[in-house]
């Protein structure tokens, strides 16, 4: 691409040229002439760069903390990342700026983003900066912008050397979390093939002594030691079956919707894996359940380091998830689609391959039926096609007719000379030309936005066709069917982690990420977990049920199941971040003073308290504990559960 | 790394940028001597080179423009204060003089870009995004695209190598124009007509050659999913048509369905 520079210097060169021949000027002549050919000859050199040299950079990219690289990243710590920009051909290229693309979801803590210099020969760029995981999910590299340039920037090309490097950011390492303090100091570890553990049980090691409580059996009871102490001591023993934990973590649509605090996911995975991670310090078993609208995922209970780095990941991967729904017009999307394909697939956007022919932009439709917004404006451009024909056919015709009345009315009403009569023909005509004219040029400037909408969405629809395997059929699929360009944009810009808003409801007013369909998932998910479950196991059910309490009666009913086979049930329900958590009983607030901003908080933060108590008052009656996620109060309640669970085993 | 992020040093202490003032000041130099030689009036020939010397120094972006059309002045002003006697105008300009004159303007254009590609911006300013604002740490690229080359860069032998360029071209094109010269007009035709002529027959035969080759090139270096996409858009446009109508039909029928299923 040319400069502004390389026009003006190539303008004045040509005029400065053209007037040396015309006057003859030798001197004239031979400075343009110079200049002009050294020009040309740098203008050949960087095309000639540009597919042998560009198109083979390579990028190497790579994270590090303080021990080292690293493939795995931990939400909350800080790292460095470095990448390094070489040459994979010959030819070298003279200077080079880059421009590192971060993952949006990481937070920025020191050094460049950018760089610039040579590359090629030996040389290459490099840049170092810190960055800090802000939660648990994916963290996507997907390579660096270049911009090419001549020393004397005459031409510049700007590319996308694509790296892509994804890195799982587990979620952050819960330490010293240990709830129930461990009585016996034991460093010597068991010998192979017996675990025990450091927990009261009935086996027969011993683990602490402590004094007598009422209910504990006389058996255990110390005699020696209680002549000594002068009262009555109990042996603990060490515990020889550990107890088992489901998490039933939600993933559905509407625990991904983002807001600017993070999403309802974030917080139930962390929840999730600090849960995971006090069990695997006592060789407890733990198994997850991962479900969303559709279907449910599930890892059987297990204590090994292996499993605990499975699940591990697969609540990062989770994290990652982003909200989905057919149920929204494409317009929405295609700007932030487009911007994005633009910026890191440049090679797939251009024309030569990804081209936008006139006569979609002037003549093609996109049709009207699947549209969902009805506008003036947006039913006419649907329709620009017929426009156009008519405006073809009808206008001479309109003028023809136009003129025979004009005529008829001048010689029979009026009674003009022939040269009045010419002269008001031609004023009539002029003047419904001009209003013709007047009202296309008034409908492109109307339009304007339509055209734009639709040339970026053919070339975002050949992409998407291309890069998920739909082609070649799926160009005009995904042009004609709107919620399977939605879908398909919203996985592009999805698996891109590229932030995106979304309307929440429909025009119908109704919420497009309640996702009712997935408590039938999580009831079934819940009867196969207790079909296939031993004694007094804990299911943790980490779900967004909050107005869904209508739709409730499978999970209820598999709940009950479960209580009934002496299984407890712990039900942690995601609450907003910022919102004030709800107290035990319903409270009534029928404050209306304030700004509309403070009467919509209100109103927001009520209708979630009550959406609570209801669900609390329903689950309640089943004998299982409801509580929100807020703070660190759900991790403490669950592993206090676990407590229990293993005490009622003791004592049966 | 961008100069932004070092900015103690200021730009014109830096040895790169000091480097190609003084090439171009040196180029002026030269333009000045060959102009002297040929006889141009020592007034004009300063006040164009003090101009130069001017958008050198402020790094002014429309210096080598400027020294352009004041060459064209000076030549205009020279030819008509020329007396009526004193034969053709140019035929005591001495060639090799002409070569100074076509490399010393040379180092001047490309000493004077690179200076702006040091003091201003390498690449274009995208004027749809907002100019940056206060002082950066260079981190980031400013939004506007507005990008220095860094002081830095520049080895011990681009220098020289510019001036040895520019030099070899002078040469080159002074010989080619004497080739070109030699050939004689057809009748009829004036002789600068017909170096018009040959010169744009030249250069867009070999501007047709390279740009078959480009095109070729483009597409031995395509990736895979270029040419898959490239194949998607024919065969959308031969048939786009007929694939519509099917699409068309099956989405309706898929959102009649919809409607009638929301209904009951």
């Amino acid at each position: 691409m040319l400069t502004s520079r390389a026009w003006w210097f190539l303008s004045i060169n040509l005029l400065v040229l053209f007037f040396g021949l015309t006057i003859a000027s030798l001197a004239l002549t031979l400075v343009p002439l110079t200049l002009l050919f050294w020009f040309g000859s740098e203008w050949l050199l960087f095309a000639v760069r540009i597919p042998l040299a560009v198109r083979r950079l390579r990028l190497l990219r790579e994270v590090y903390d303080e021990r080292g690289p690293v493939a795995t990243l931990w939400a909350g710590r800080p790292f460095e990342v470095g990448l390094r920009l070489e040459a994979g051909g010959r030819m070298p290229l003279p200077y080079v700026a880059l421009d590192d693309r971060p993952p949006f979801d990481l937070e920025y803590l020191g050094g460049p983003f950018a760089a610039d210099g040579r590359v090629g020969g030996g040389d290459g760029l490099e840049i170092r900066y810190n960055v800090r995981c802000r939660g648990p999910g994916l963290a996507r590299f997907d390579g660096v912008r270049v911009h090419v340039a001549d020393l004397q920037g005459f031409f510049t090309h700007t590319a996308f050397v694509s790296g892509v490097v994804v890195y799982r950011v587990l979620p952050v390492l819960a330490e010293g979390r240990d709830p129930t303090p461990t009585l016996k100091r034991d460093n010597q570890l068991p010998p192979p093939g017996v675990h025990r553990l450091r927990r009261p049980g009935s086996a027969s090691e011993l683990l602490d002594l402590r004094d007598y409580m009422p209910g504990d059996p006389p058996k255990t009871i110390a005699w020696k030691v209680s002549a000594r102490r002068d009262r009555l001591v109990t042996k603990v023993f060490e515990s020889e079956a550990p107890v088992r934990c489901t998490l039933f973590v939600d993933a559905s649509n509407s625990v991904r919707v983002p807001t600017v605090h993070g999403k309802a996911l974030g917080r139930l995975v962390e929840i999730a894996a600090a849960v995971l991670q006090a069990n695997a310090d006592v060789r407890d078993l733990t198994g997850l359940c991962l479900f969303d609208e559709h279907d449910s995922k599930t890892i059987r209970p297990d204590r090994s380091p292996v499993h605990v780095t499975a699940v591990l990941q697969t609540l990062a991967d989770a994290a990652a998830l982003a909200p989905a729904t057919a149920r929204i017009d494409p317009d929405h999307l295609i700007p932030v689609a487009h911007a994005f394909a633009r910026e890191v697939y440049p090679q797939l956007m251009r024309p030569a391959v990804n081209a936008v022919p006139f006569w979609q932009e002037w003549f093609d439709s996109f049709p009207g039926y699947s549209r969902r917004k009805f506008s003036l404006s947006n039913y006419l451009f649907r329709r620009k096609r017929a426009l156009w024909y008519a405006g073809m056919w009808l206008t001479p015709l309109a003028l023809l007719i136009g003129d025979a009345l004009l005529t008829w009315f001048a010689l029979r009403v009026v009674a003009l000379s022939l040269w009045q009569l010419i002269a008001a023909v031609a004023v009539f005509d002029f003047v419904s030309t001009a209003a013709i004219f007047g009202a296309a040029v008034v409908f492109l400037i109307f339009t304007d936005r339509h055209r734009r909408l639709g040339r970026y969405r053919k070339q975002v629809a050949a992409l998407l066709s291309a890069r998920y395997g739909l082609a070649p059929g799926g160009l005009s699929v995904l042009l004609e069917d709107d919620d399977a360009f939605a879908l398909l944009a919203q996985r592009f810009l999805g698996e891109h982690h590229v932030p995106y808003t979304l309307p929440l409801y429909d025009r119908d007013g109704r919420y497009l990420f309640a996702a009712p369909g997935k408590v039938a998932v999580l009831a079934s998910a819940l009867l196969r977990a207790v079909g296939k479950g031993r004694d007094n196991e804990l299911f943790v059910l980490l779900a967004d049920l909050l107005e869904l309490d209508d739709a409730l009666d499978p999970l209820l009913k598999a709940v009950r199941v479960a209580v009934s086979r002496h299984h407890q049930v712990v039900v942690v329900v995601p609450w907003p971040t910022g919102m004030r958590p709800p107290s035990d009983e319903p409270e009534e607030d029928d404050d209306l003073t304030g700004t509309v901003h403070a009467l919509l908080g209100r109103a927001t933060t009520r209708r979630f308290h009550r959406a609570y108590h209801r669900i609390r008052r329903t689950v309640t009656r089943l004998g299982v504990q409801v509580v929100c996620a807020v703070g660190e109060e759900p991790v403490p309640l669950i592993l206090e559960r676990i407590q229990r669970l293993r005490a009622a085993g003791r004592k049966r | 790394m961008t100069p932004d992020s070092i900015p103690p040093t200021p730009l014109r202490s830096q040895p790169a940028v000091r480097g190609y003032i003084i090439l171009c000041l040196t180029a002026l130099m030269a333009m000045i001597l060959a102009l002297m030689e040929n006889d141009r009036e020592l007034i004009n020939i300063l006040l164009v080179a003090g101009m130069g010397a001017l958008a050198v120094i402020t790094y002014w972006r429309i210096g080598t423009p400027l020294l352009l059309l004041g060459l064209v002045l000076l030549e205009v002003f020279h030819r008509l204060n020329r007396p009526w006697y004193a034969g053709l105008p140019g035929a005591d300009d001495s060639p090799f003089m002409d070569a100074v004159l076509c490399a010393a303007v040379l180092a001047y254009a490309a000493g004077h870009s690179r200076l702006l590609s040091l003091g201003h911006t390498a690449f274009p300013i995208d004027n749809r995004r907002p100019p940056p604002t206060g002082p950066r740490d260079g981190r980031r690229p400013p939004p506007d695209g507005r990008r220095r080359r860094s002081a830095h860069l520049p080895g011990p032998w681009e220098m020289p190598l510019l001036a040895l360029t520019a030099a070899g071209w002078a040469v080159a094109v002074s010989l080619w124009w004497l080739v070109l010269s030699s050939l004689s007009p057809p009748p009829g035709l004036s002789p600068g007509t017909w170096h018009g002529m040959l010169l744009i027959f030249v250069v867009g035969l070999t501007m047709a050659v390279l740009w078959g080759a480009f095109a070729y090139l483009d597409w031995f270096t395509a990736t895979p999913e270029e040419h898959l996409l490239f194949l998607q858009d024919q065969a959308w446009r031969e048939t786009r048509l007929e694939q519509n109508r099917i699409n068309r039909f099956v989405v309706w029928a898929r959102l009649r369905g919809q409607r009638r299923k929301e209904k009951s």
